[in-house]
């Protein structure tokens, strides 16, 4: 196990470095003085030199990586263009809100999952099942950001009942938090569903019931440890979605977290940010799926007594 | 990885409509796949037929025409049958024009990741070792990062062009047909077949051709079909974000964007195009479903 | 049938790596042939007798150069190879292998899988000739022109072999392993199948290793027999000798457990001679090998390793009890060895 966890540690520190190596890489081949792509087009002839300097620029460029690491390291990717301020601290007083989403997200995919799932798995086979199982694997293909803008349309323009964007109230969370875990939601539905059939069908089922123990009791005590496996797993690389698709849902409604602000980052060629804001992605990102798998192999003795 | 059983729990299928008839390959499929086949076919035709007799005008900067509705028509405009977008321009015409656009990267993209990741799973399974050990864990890291912000940075460093899109999609989607190929190597690279032709003295590149790639062929053409659909959409996100194709070109993510700005007065400009691709995306499903069932 | 020697292995020794087990030879290795001996001589049949995973096909492998030898060393008219070095495979030596199912490539009509030797090295036939000799190799089978046009699914079991034994055939090779090659075919099928393998010796002059679980097939085509337990040779001779009068007990425990023809004749047999599970590679017995399921295992069998006792011409065991009155008794009573005189 303790093996298991070092070498995912491992991985996730290679993963990082080769998401912010990238950045370099990228920016490095760019034409023009990466020093000035940095501080952006307002920058004077002073500041860039001495940014030049710092950045090894008149060295080779296994020194400007060697210095690039270094920066990393100490958290340094200079100041935004856009803002003046440091990039990392920019970027960091955006994360709460992403978190928040992605909570809130996540909060309602599980609820609709969860019960979906059993709903559909007690009446296997019947007209409902077939219906919202169809309509759950046709919901789940649906473009996200064209979601998005269909709620738009309906709940802002019809008919006013939710603010058009931006982090404020309760009822701001509604749209973004919908058109960010859609397709989880549809997807752990179906695997619930699958799972409390598998489930029913076996033979605890007949035991219990043969005990006379109601069926909602056996479902919810034998289940929810079955379960929770393939919910992970399936939960594990969703995220990757649920981080992929903040930036979309941010832009669309207008919230304020790390997704808009990497995208306004590219689209204003503010290079600072977006290393910041990448180095901020790669670390939460990889800080999560470690954790999963961490998790993952607790709860599967296979993985955690040996795996050569 | 966790990615398998994502993929297969995500093609759990809802319990089995009745089939036509139960029997050998081409037979006994359920209505939806051929319907969804002909609908994913007439999608393919129209890209490719359709602006050949429709001429898009994208530069086209005509605002007495801007913003007609469906089946609308404004002064001697002529019939639109789904309106005009801001600048004027049919929006069949644009719809048509993004449908080419869009299937042009898919299809760029998944043949030339599928190629690609073909290749290097076909090295990795049948050599094993050391190379085989790196390779993979070059899947794992790549696939550990979410695509559509990799492509994002990508597109958004390197400028928008089809070419940087393609690009970033495939970087996206090679590994899953890499992990693919590897399997099927590792499965044939033991059997007896493959041993006779060593000894008749086929050596490793002729083992890869004679034997794996045959075997792969099924599977990576199966998972193209999903992989289209993906990076359809993916395009379509992009393009929608700003960092995909040119907004010159017309594609369906670059009219919903322009279409974003109007969606209380002319909504049929970003829904129509979407209700498109939603169209196109679960017939591919469907298909790539049933398809799959066969391996 | 002459003394020319065309295949030699000797004192093979083979480690595997084991991922399940630690091994005894090393940590994590396993020894799966323990100085194999065998010579091959030009048309002759060997048989090489011996229960499943006693290490008759990690032999058969290496003797066709497709595993390498850890030490020891192979020899193929003039190419050796010794430790570390696969044997090149050469086209001298071709294989027919268990599974009629997975030894042809499913996508490849018959014909191509035919001529696959010639594709792959084009000096042995020139194109012109494929067709002609295509013709002749699946009649010599005893399949049909067309055939050749068929892909592995269309055919039975049987054909899938014929259609092996004939790729086997295509490159004119001096040696053939048969390694289990009709063990999965049914009974009828079988006995053709051993019939076209003799026939085509007789015709071919080709020689035969002859992998084998099943005695009865065995005795039908070996001119010799080798039998084999946990990756050594315990007795090798020639195959009336050794039939008749098994030298070694598990010679014995083999043949006796082949259901008698007319058990009326006589000779009161007591089936399930052998005790136990066969041991595991990674820990095999100390001194012989075979003591621990054997009748006449004695506390020198713990102690030394049975010396190879030669027991007439040609015919050697490796037993302490080799040729001795005691195993006689043994033999007579479970019937595999008529009272002499």
């Amino acid at each position: 196990m303790i093996g298991y966890v070092l070498r995912r540690a491992f991985f996730s520190i290679v993963v990082i470095l080769i998401a912010v190596s990238t950045i370099f890489i990228v920016v490095r081949s760019l034409p023009g003085n990466p020093a000035q792509l940095l501080l952006g087009p307002d920058a004077t002839p002073a500041a860039i030199a001495k940014l030049s300097r710092q950045m090894g620029l008149d060295r080779g460029l296994l020194v400007q990586y060697g210095y690039f690491i270094e920066d990393v390291l100490r958290l340094n990717f200079g100041n935004s263009s856009q803002f003046g301020e440091p990039a990392l601290s920019v970027v960091m007083a955006r994360v709460p809100a992403s978190l928040e989403l992605a909570g809130v997200a996540m909060a309602m995919v599980l609820v609709v999952a969860f019960v979906i799932g059993p709903l559909l798995a007690t009446r296997t086979g019947s007209k409902l099942d077939h219906i919202v199982s169809g309509a759950l694997m046709f919901v789940q293909g649906l473009p996200g950001f064209w979601v998005g803008l269909l709620l738009l349309l309906f709940f802002v323009d019809r008919f006013g009942l939710l603010p058009p964007g931006g982090r404020s109230n309760w009822q701001s969370f509604v749209m973004p938090a919908i058109t960010l875990g859609f397709p989880f939601a549809c997807v752990l539905a179906r695997l619930t569903r699958d799972g409390f059939v598998a489930v029913l069908r076996s033979g605890y089922v007949r035991t219990a019931q043969a005990k006379g123990i109601s069926e909602w009791r056996v479902l919810r005590k034998h289940c929810l440890r079955n379960m929770l496996i393939p919910v992970i797993t399936v939960g594990g690389v969703q995220l990757g979605m649920l981080f992929s698709g903040a930036a979309i849902v941010e832009t669309i409604f207008n919230w304020p977290g790390i997704g808009q602000t990497l995208l306004n980052g590219i689209l204003n060629d503010d290079y600072s940010i977006v290393e910041a804001d990448i180095f901020v992605f790669a670390v939460g990102f990889v800080a999560v799926n470690f954790l999963v798998d961490v998790l993952y192999a607790y709860i599967d003795p296979r993985i955690r007594l040996g795996r050569s | 990885m966790a990615t398998e059983l994502v993929l297969a729990t995500a093609q759990q299928e809802r319990p089995a409509p009745r089939r036509v008839s139960a029997g050998v390959l081409h037979e006994g499929r359920p209505m939806r796949f051929w319907v969804s086949s002909a609908v994913v076919l007439a999608y393919v035709l129209a890209a490719i037929f359709g602006p050949l007799f429709t001429h898009f005008d994208a530069s086209l900067n005509n605002v007495t025409q801007a913003l007609i509705p469906p089946f609308g028509h404004k002064g001697d405009s002529g019939f639109q049958v789904l309106g005009t977008d801001w600048l004027g321009r049919d929006l069949f015409q644009e719809m048509l024009q993004g449908a080419r656009t869009s299937m042009l990267v898919g299809a760029l993209t998944v043949v030339t990741s599928a190629v690609v990741g073909t290749v290097i799973g076909v090295v990795a399974g049948v050599r094993g070792g050391l190379l085989d050990g790196f390779l993979m864990r070059l899947a794992d890291v790549q696939l550990t990062f979410p695509s559509i912000v990799m492509a994002m940075l990508i597109v958004g460093v390197l400028g928008v062009s089809v070419l940087n899109v393609v690009l970033s999609l495939s970087l996206a989607s090679w590994v899953v047909f890499a992990r693919i190929a590897r399997a099927e190597a590792v499965r044939v690279r033991s059997l007896p077949f493959v041993d006779a032709s060593r000894l008749l003295g086929g050596g490793t590149v002729h083992v890869m051709r004679s034997a794996v790639l045959p075997a792969c062929i099924g599977p990576v053409g199966v998972y193209m079909t999903v992989q289209f659909a993906y990076v359809v959409v993916s395009e379509a996100a992009l393009s929608f974000l700003g960092v995909g194709v040119p907004l010159s070109d017309a594609s369906w993510g670059t009219t919903i964007n322009g279409g974003e700005a109007y969606l209380g007065s002319a909504w049929w400009i970003a829904t129509l195009p979407g209700i498109a691709l939603a169209v196109l995306v679960t017939c591919i499903s469907i298909v790539g479903a049933e398809l799959r069932r066969d391996i | 049938m002459t003394d020319e020697m065309v295949l030699e292995a000797r004192d093979v020794h083979l480690r595997l790596r084991d991922r399940t087990k630690k091994g005894r030879v090393r940590r994590g290795e396993v020894e799966i042939l323990a100085g194999v001996s065998l010579e091959l001589s030009r048309g002759e049949t060997l048989g090489l007798l011996g229960e499943s995973g006693c290490g008759k096909s990690t032999f058969a492998r290496v003797l066709c150069g497709l595993s390498p030898v850890h030490s020891g060393a192979v020899r193929f008219h003039s190419r050796v190879a010794g430790k570390g070095e696969v044997s090149p495979p050469t086209l001298g030596i071709q294989m027919v292998f268990q599974d009629p199912y997975g030894s042809l490539n499913p996508r490849r009509r018959v014909r191509d899988i035919l001529a696959e030797g010639w594709q792959i090295n084009r000096s042995l036939l020139a194109k012109s000739d494929w067709e002609a000799r295509l013709r002749q190799l699946v009649t010599d089978v005893g399949l049909r022109i067309e055939h050749l046009e068929r892909f592995p699914a269309a055919l039975s079991g049987g054909e899938r072999q014929r259609v092996a034994i004939a790729r086997a055939l295509s490159v004119n090779p001096e040696v053939v392993v048969c390694d289990e090659a009709v063990s999965a075919l049914d009974a009828s099928v079988k006995s053709q199948v051993i019939s076209l393998l003799e026939e085509v010796q007789s015709r071919t002059g080709v020689a035969y290793l002859f992998i084998s679980h099943d005695t009865t097939a065995v005795r039908q085509l070996a001119d010799r027999v080798a039998v084999m337990y946990l990756g050594k040779i315990v007795e090798t001779g020639p195959a009336e000798t050794v039939f008749a009068s098994p030298g070694h007990p598990y010679t014995h425990t083999l043949l006796a457990a082949v259901p008698k023809l007319r058990p009326w004749r006589g000779g009161s047999r007591r089936p399930g001679m052998v005790k136990g599970e066969i041991p595991s590679f990674a820990s095999p017995p100390s001194g012989c090998r075979f003591r621990t399921r054997c009748f006449m295992a004695q506390d020198v069998c713990a102690a030394l390793e049975p010396p190879e006792t030669a027991l007439s011409d040609g015919h050697i065991a490796a037993c302490h009890f080799a040729g001795s009155a005691g195993l006689e008794q043994v033999a007579v009573s479970i019937g595999t060895t008529r009272r002499a005189r």
